[in-house]
């Protein structure tokens, strides 16, 4: 493969941890980490509910209209459409959460997301800026909140972790600044 | 230097009388205070400010008297409800000063609770706009060096409240850190520092002139032609009759005059060209000799200096140890002459709209890597390997583009079937060509693929890209404030990632990131970064070195 990158000799060699090429990188990674709390499921559950009745009812109405004008039977529109729906509030939310998760040790923080697109951010404890803790009415009411950091860089200024625990959530807040401010001694 | 940094506030504080019970002085426990009532005044006078317009409108637009009375109406139940909400969110607004932290707690429904280190603030500014000045009250804003503006503000605490909390943040963090006094004074703009220095990069006429030719533009021409269809009477007549009769007389399909207005239309168009690139040299020189005229840099004891301008004289002061990376820039026919250009990213934006700060914008290697290794960034070491990107850099484009190309396949079978061949000739001899444009996607990223490199040595990240304006960016890894490896489908199926680095400062658009390198080799860039990054932490990154 000569186009494609190699690593030649003077390449720092990657630490025995790395895993082969061959198995699934991502999920041994996933292992290590820390899971959101579970009722982070719920909360995108119950979030994805309000949005799809939301978007339901225009769509049953227009359903209707047309329907009611013959131009199609009933809930030919609206039927598949509710079906997506029901696999966006029962299927979706465990999985998105399955994908997330969160690391906090030896100054730093690493937060890993997404599916499709799936992205792994570390940020380093010595450069957080300030912290956030978040609620939204929803997390309120599971006694969620999201951990915000917020970084001096134009791209990733804020990186966000959602679904933890209000005690948890606040403990990090604590830890991490005790982290800058013993860095600062 | 210390007494530069005094402002006349300071002064004033020291010898006010501290009688008040304000937050400041209860700081060492927990208490969450509450803005200052009259905040709400404040808050309610601007938000209906910002409501006389809407108001006048509706006022012209209803015109009766029936009208006038909804309005009032609800005009008030407007006013009721917002006032409602200006006091609910004044409620369940508090801050509280703490050993280590300013905690902000917020929201009416959606509640967040700040904190900001006292490490982390750089500065406490006040800021009185006129309806808080008649009442007293100031706006506390603490900057923390963040990219964004909204980092703490608490709007609105009285002035003496201000004053001492500054006073003690200040206090506060000298505890911790000596402020720098050398960012203060760039502040304050003492000239007697500068006298006796050294300038380290300056350029001539020639080079100016040299660098206006490579800045060919045709801005100035656009302006021009703008004016001119707004002064079109003012014109010569001739050019435009040639070319009118040119087409009128092409028109006619006669062979005789045919002939000469083929040579007529040839002499219009090359005579237009000529002049079109007269008009692009020319706008390049105004342009360039406007911004350049006089550009030098100068080594102070607080950084680079630099001046330039003709009419506009710019004077700028860019502390060294605030510059967090380094762009050689140039361009595909510059390169052939060895011209490059250097720019640092730093917090904050150079004057204009330019994101990073240029510090020499035509200038030989010799030349620019001194300037760069002043700000400890350094050329990559002779014979530094740089890597390619792996081939999953225009799989996503190759698939696009066969896309387009097989949809224009299926359009050209299916479309002679359903309509009359000879209605839809010209359609689709368009068609059968326009693949070559849906092939463009692909083309683009494989030149973008064949100049894209990295590198990375012990201290410096390396990435190159472009094909026409080639640029290097040069990250010091200690500069690094967070690191994503971003996967998309096809690069999760072929084991790549994008190592993308947020650093600070610079645009928020283009992020510095290293296209689809295999796996591991993007988890090892980004350790080694994380790494440098763990050991120095980012305040003492941007103090000046005592």
């Amino acid at each position: 493969m000569p186009i494609i990158e190699l690593m030649n000799d003077d390449t720092p060699q990657i630490t025995e941890t790395e895993t082969s090429p061959d198995s699934d990188a991502r999920e041994d990674i996933r292992d290590s980490m820390t899971q959101l709390d579970p009722g982070y499921i719920l909360l995108l559950r119950l979030s994805a509910f309000i949005r799809a009745i939301l978007l339901a009812i225009p769509i049953f109405i227009g359903d209707a209209a047309i329907a009611n004008e013959g131009l199609i039977k009933p809930f030919v529109i609206a039927a598949p459409i509710s079906m997506l729906f029901l696999l966006m509030i029962f299927l979706l939310p465990r999985r998105r959460y399955n994908r997330w998760g969160y690391d906090m040790s030896d100054g730093q923080i690493q937060i890993i997301r997404g599916y499709l697109f799936y992205t792994d951010t570390i940020v380093p404890i010595n450069r957080v800026q300030h912290i956030d803790v978040a609620q939204g009415p929803l997390e309120r009411l599971f006694g969620l909140s999201s951990l915000v950091l917020h970084t001096a860089g134009t791209h990733n200024s804020t990186v966000v972790l959602p679904g933890l625990k209000r005690e948890i959530a606040e403990e990090m807040r604590d830890t991490i600044r005790d982290y800058i401010k013993a860095d600062m001694l | 230097m210390d007494n530069s940094i005094r402002t006349p506030l300071d002064d004033a504080l020291k010898s006010a009388p501290e009688n008040k019970a304000n937050a400041s002085d209860l700081a060492s426990d927990n208490t969450a205070f509450h803005l200052s009532p009259l905040s709400l005044i404040a808050k309610t006078i601007t938000g209906l400010r910002s409501l006389i317009f809407p108001i006048l409108a509706a006022f012209f637009a209803l015109g009766d008297k029936v009208g006038y009375i909804f309005l009032l109406i609800g005009f008030g139940i407007f006013t009721l409800i917002s006032l409602g909400f200006i006091f609910w969110a004044w409620k369940r607004f508090s801050y509280q000063i703490g050993a280590e932290e300013i905690r902000i707690e917020s929201g009416i429904l959606s509640r967040n609770a700040r904190s900001i280190p006292y490490e982390r603030i750089q500065d406490v500014s006040l800021e009185q706009s006129l309806i808080p000045r008649f009442l007293g009250i100031s706006a506390v804003k603490f900057e923390t060096g963040g990219s964004e503006g909204d980092e703490g503000t608490l709007e609105f605490v009285s002035v003496d409240e201000a004053e001492n909390l500054r006073q003690l943040i200040r206090t506060r963090k000298a505890g911790v850190a000596k402020i720098s006094p050398v960012d203060k004074s760039i502040a304050t703009g003492d000239d007697d520092a500068i006298a006796q220095d050294e300038v380290i990069f300056s350029m001539d006429i020639k080079r100016i002139f040299t660098l206006g030719i490579f800045n060919f533009s045709l801005i100035l021409f656009a302006v021009i032609a703008g004016a001119a269809q707004q002064f079109d009477f003012l014109l010569p007549r001739d050019l435009g009759d040639i070319i009118k009769y040119a087409v009128d007389s092409y028109d006619e399909r006669s062979t005789q005059i045919k002939g000469i207005a083929i040579y007529s239309q040839i002499a219009a168009i090359v005579g237009l060209i000529f002049a079109l690139i007269v008009m692009g040299m020319l706008s390049g020189q105004v342009q360039t000799f406007l911004r350049e005229y006089g550009f030098s840099l100068t080594a102070t004891d607080r950084g680079i200096r630099r001046q330039r301008g003709l009419l506009t004289l710019t004077d700028v002061v860019m502390p060294l140890h605030r510059v967090q990376a380094a762009i050689v820039q140039t361009g595909a026919i510059r390169k052939r002459f060895g011209w490059y250009a250097l720019k640092f990213t730093s917090l904050g934006s150079d004057t204009g709209k330019e994101s990073s700060h240029m510090m020499a914008p035509l200038a030989k290697d010799e030349e620019y890597w001194p300037i760069a290794h002043r700000a400890s960034i350094d050329a990559p070491a002779e014979g530094t390997y740089f890597y390619r990107a792996h081939f999953s850099y225009m799989a996503a484009s190759m698939l696009f583009s066969a896309f387009l190309i097989a949809f224009i396949f299926c359009l050209s079978t299916i479309l002679p079937k359903i309509f009359d061949a000879q209605k839809i000739a010209t359609s689709m001899a368009i068609i059968n060509w326009i693949w070559i444009v849906a092939l463009f996607p692909f083309l683009l990223s494989c030149i973008g693929w064949r100049y894209h490199f990295h590198a990375m040595d012990d201290r410096q990240i390396y990435v190159k890209s472009g094909f026409w304006n080639q640029k290097m960016t040069i990250l010091p890894m200690v500069k690094v404030q967070t690191v994503d490896l971003a996967q998309g489908p096809i690069s999760q199926y072929l084991k790549t990632a994008d190592v993308k680095f947020g650093i600070a400062g610079g645009s928020g658009l283009s992020v510095l990131t290293i296209h689809n390198v295999p796996m591991e080799t993007a988890r090892h860039i980004r350790q080694n970064c994380i790494n440098a990054a763990k050991n120095i932490d980012f305040s003492d990154l941007i103090k000046a070195p005592k």
